[in-house]
């Protein structure tokens, strides 16, 4: 007879205790090999050489396709030991030998395959293209990294091929692992022991131990050196070793019990589904634990269905496993016989019809087999416990069912998830049915199928994890997330600033890639900007009042053939359903490109529809913050406006009635392609709008500036843009035809634009917002009556730049303290306000007294508060500061 | 036909847990000590509340009645019943003179009704 020994650190060695067990032939009854019985202090040792191999050993630090290549070396000697293996699997565990003969096939692919696509198509490492953290710049990647050492506990009806599972991915991910096969089948397990060796899979990365699962069990599933348990089994025992490794948080995937449901519809092959309800219930004698062992058959097929059933049991011939004639070999122990026996005379008792089987078989020369004959209960109904439980063996019930639903519903009545079949000569049909059971896997038209690739595992106490396929890879790992800071300096953190007094972000990305044309005449150039696109379908995006004004005409005229169509019912103030009518208007025209004419509204709604064009849905799905990975639907901005920026900035704003207040889309991948600045565009502007806008646009210079994130470059853009305000609104105020002038507070718009793109603006912004949205006052009038103030508010924090604000505005500030000089900064703006006529209070524009309070808390938490230079937190200073301007 | 069990062995505490989980449901039944399967591979045994049947073996012990198959006892012998009540473990755990499966003794159940 045979002796197997334990295989621990790459020896083969006895057990501790010097214990051994006899493995059984369940077909004779006869032994066939003994084993060294592990207990725990071969376990506790087999653990100890899978930690070594595991810390400090070569495995998990070799080189993927090394790795890969050594799991070749050992699935080649599993090929070597092909024949061995099978017929010991035969005997040992009962297989027909028609059966066991692939085992050694199949393990060899599987290993083969696996650790294939470990090596080449396994992401251990992936890119995260956005973090969805605005705040924290860098490079984000996941790094997949093997868990340590594992534990794969292996049930006796497919001995070899589970444990080649466990084995398999716990190899290929650079782990160790310690084997625990089921005791009345442990000797297949041996002999991959041997391979291993052979193949030079260092010591300690593949231990085996065979032994009793209750006192093993414990200890490996609460050892504190094991990282992971593979376990196939029972439900009752996964639940238990569940509870045993939460004490010390380890992972765990478990394959339990099933009592699947083969579905026969009623348009079903006949012969089709008769040959797949006996295979998936009667293949290997029924001790697989997807076995379709409730077979649903429609009440008008029922009858012939039975008939057929029962004629096609009767004709499998239970013999000898190692008989190659046999169709069902025995079952694996005297116990499990016991067990079938017992749910047997179960399923009489509950009033189920035995139509064939329920008894022994006597096979010649075999009285001591653990033969039972192909069993069918006819008339059972799923509340019965022959239908609620798994019995293991070959035992079917067969239930009726009067619709598709009802089918379903009876399948899905069931604490298993497991698997299940649907036969159907309706491919549709056998879809939706399969949809709606609630499993891991479904087989139409087929049973049993697995497949290296295709996960296998179950819903509900069926388990938790997968086996096969790149799933039960990453089932093998950890995953970590990497971030690598794009600044690193203390002071470019915004986070770390929460603990420190140091609240200016130094260091900036600057991308502003805009295309601007600008000049008396420069909406000709927009025919070349499509073509420079690859556009050649523009729709028209505008508002009524644009439209009136004839400025729309222009356009489409410049456009000539590109021109597809203007949709003129933009409105002010735009919500989402505005972006969502115009994105509806742009797929019926099946517009390439969006050319927006106005203003801030109207340009930050083609904003939104560029996006959801592009991406599909509606807007409310991209109201976030830099997200976006790819270009967006080209997008020509021609501003009626000196105020927004909005043609070259990274910021939509658009109301949400959901939320109840104004959201934004911030990312660069929303900055127009082209901003077309032609004065003829801002030539009828009344002088009213001219001002508020362009206080909005000084506004977005100066709060760039005092940004906590403000920078050099945007630094130089709002002092420019402060100048041409300066030195132009007046002018224009006078005179709104003077194009020189015009022109000049449109670039003033449009550096100011890119001013902020990067530092973003500030409280004015934060409170303006406010006001807007609570007593709809206009953007500009509101940033331009609370800017002067809030200049004063961040005096003693912004010095340095309200400073040189100054020297822009033409205060003369030689002499003067660089806090002198920064309020005189303020003291100009409101100058300059005065001159044009700018609202210079709250009340002018109809804001309640009495509701300042809770603007005040409204502007608290608007996102412009985040980056002003003086930090706020308080809403009793902004209160304050409302009452300053009111 | 009713014949005794002769080994069932109730450990600290479990008569008093089989009986409250009785009292409870207000049933006033056997308790069967079964053979059950919970899924791929390993039967174990367990308690079963249920009525005495032709060819059930029986025993009364703590005021309660516990039968059991014939073919169950013939593949396990006798039966030691304990009831474990531990921080986040509850139930009754049943072990046997021939284990039924390798796992017998490790994992707890509830009586099953």
């Amino acid at each position: 007879m045979e002796q197997y020994k334990l295989f621990i650190d790459g020896k083969f060695v006895d057990a501790a205790s010097g214990k051994t067990f006899q493995s059984i032939d369940p077909g004779s009854g006869a032994p066939i090999a003994t084993v060294a019985q592990a207990g725990k202090e071969d376990a506790e040792a087999a653990i100890a050489a899978a930690r070594r191999a595991f810390d400090k050993g070569e495995w998990g630090k070799m080189s993927v396709q090394a790795r890969a290549a050594k799991v070749r070396d050992f699935a080649d000697q599993v090929a070597r030991q092909g024949l061995r293996l099978a017929a010991t699997e035969s005997m040992d565990a009962g297989q027909v030998i028609s059966l066991a003969k692939f085992m050694p096939l199949i393990s060899v692919t599987l290993l083969r395959n696996l650790s294939l696509a470990a090596a080449t198509k396994f992401p251990w490492e992936e890119e995260i293209p956005v973090s969805g953290n605005a705040f924290a710049p860098g490079r984000e990647y996941i790094r997949r990294e093997p868990i340590g050492v594992c534990v794969g506990i292996v049930p006796w009806n497919y001995p070899m091929y589970i444990a080649i599972w466990k084995i398999t991915p716990a190899l290929c991910m650079g782990n160790t692992i310690v084997l625990k096969p089921a005791s009345v089948t442990p000797l297949t397990a041996c002999i991959l022991a041997e391979a291993a060796k052979a193949a030079g899979i260092p010591d300690g990365v593949i231990n085996v131990i065979p032994g009793p699962g209750g006192e093993l069990g414990k200890v490996l599933c609460t050892h504190p050196d094991v990282d992971k348990i593979a376990f196939t089994g029972s439900t009752e025992i996964g639940r238990e070793i569940m509870r045993m490794a939460s004490a010390t948080v380890k992972k765990v995937s478990l394959e339990l019990g099933g009592k699947s449901a083969n579905i026969i519809l009623d348009d079903a092959d006949m012969d089709l589904a008769v040959e797949g309800a006996c295979f998936g219930t009667f293949f290997h004698q029924g001790q697989v634990c997807s076995s379709g062992t409730r077979v649903l058959v429609p009440s008008k097929i029922y009858d012939q269905f039975i008939e057929k059933m029962k004629k096609r049991a009767e004709m499998l011939r239970v013999g000898y496993q190692l008989d190659p004639t046999s169709h069902l070999g025995p079952l694996v122990s005297k116990e499990q016989l016991a067990t079938v026996e017992r749910y047997v005379k179960i399923g009489k008792e509950e009033g189920a019809e035995l139509i064939t089987g329920g008894k022994r078989v006597e096979v010649p020369g075999m009285p001591e087999g653990n033969y039972f004959a192909p069993t069918i209960f006819a008339n059972a109904n799923n509340k019965m416990r022959i239908a609620q439980e798994e019995i293991f063996g070959p035992v079917v019930c067969v239930i009726k069912y009067d619709s598709d639903e009802e089918a379903v519903a009876i399948a899905n009545d069931s604490i298993y998830g497991l698997a299940g079949g649907v036969f159907s000569s309706n491919n549709a049909r056998a879809q939706r049915a399969a949809a709606g059971v609630r499993t891991g896997t479904m087989w139409i038209n087929n049973y049993h199928i697995f497949s290296d690739f295709c996960p296998f595992g179950g819903y509900k106490q069926s388990g938790i994890g997968r086996d096969f396929g790149l799933e039960c890879l990453h089932e093998y790992t950890q995953m970590k997330r990497i971030h690598v800071n794009s600044m690193a300096h203390s002071h470019t953190n915004m986070f770390f600033q929460l603990l420190s007094d140091y609240k200016k972000v130094d260091g900036f990305g600057y991308s502003c890639p805009t295309n601007v044309v600008a000049g008396h005449g420069a909406l000709s150039s927009i025919s070349k900007a499509i073509v420079d696109l690859g556009c050649k379908r523009a729709l028209i995006l505008t508002d009524p009042g644009v439209k009136a004004a004839g400025l729309a005409d222009l356009v489409k005229n410049a456009l000539a053939d590109f021109c597809i169509g203007v949709f003129d019912k933009i409105p002010a103030d735009p919500d989402l359903e505005a972006v969502d009518a115009a994105t509806e208007a742009a797929r019926e025209s099946k517009a390439d490109c969006i050319v927006s004419v106005g203003g801030g509204s109207v340009i930050d709604t083609a904003k939104g529809v560029c996006v959801t064009l592009k991406n599909g849905g509606k807007a409310n799905d991209y109201l976030n913050f830099m997200v976006l990975t790819e270009p967006q639907t080209p997008h020509i901005a021609i501003p009626t406006t000196s105020g927004t920026g909005s043609e070259v900035t990274n910021i939509a704003v658009l109301t949400s009635h959901g939320a109840g207040r104004k959201l934004f889309i911030v990312d660069p991948k929303i900055i127009p392609n082209v901003a077309i600045l032609d004065p003829r565009f801002t030539l009828g502007l009344p002088k009213l709008l001219t001002v508020t806008t362009a206080m909005d646009a000084m506004t977005h210079a100066i709060e760039a500036m005092t940004s906590i994130m403000s920078n050099l470059i945007c630094d130089g853009m709002a002092l420019q843009a402060i100048r041409l305000i300066k030195e132009n609104l007046l002018i224009v105020a006078k005179d709104g035809n003077d194009e020189k002038a015009r022109i000049n507070l449109q670039v003033a718009a449009t550096m100011a634009g890119w001013a902020f793109t990067i530092p973003q603006v500030g409280l004015a912004h934060a409170m303006a917002h406010t006001i807007g949205a609570l007593h709809h006052v206009h953007h500009g009038a509101a940033c331009g009556i609370l800017l002067p103030k809030v200049m004063r508010y961040n005096v003693d924090h912004c010095a340095d730049k309200l400073s040189q604000v100054a020297q822009a505005m033409g205060v003369n500030t030689a002499g003067m303290s660089e806090r002198d000089a920064a309020l005189a900064a303020a003291d100009a703006v409101e100058a300059l306000m005065k001159k044009v006529d700018h609202p210079m209070r709250l009340r002018d524009v109809g804001v309640p007294e009495e509701n300042l309070p809770i603007c005040a808390f409204h502007a608290i938490v608007d996102t412009a508060r985040i980056f002003n230079g003086r930090p706020v937190s308080d809403p009793n200073e902004i209160l304050e500061v409302y009452k300053q301007a009111y | 036909m009713e014949r005794t069990i002769p080994q069932v062995k109730l450990e600290s505490g479990a008569g008093r847990a089989a009986s409250q989980f009785l009292n409870e449901k207000g049933i006033n039944r056997s308790l069967r000590i079964d053979l059950r399967f919970t899924g791929c591979c390993d039967a174990s045994l367990c308690l079963r509340v249920d009525d005495i049947g032709e060819g059930d073996l029986y025993m009364e012990a703590d005021g309660l009645t516990f039968i059991m198959d014939t073919e169950v006892y013939r593949l396990a012998g006798g039966v030691a019943i304990a009831y474990v009540e531990e921080k986040d473990r509850k139930g009754f755990l049943l072990t046997s003179e021939r284990p039924v499966s390798e796992w017998e003794g490790f994992g707890v159940s509830d009586i099953q009704v």
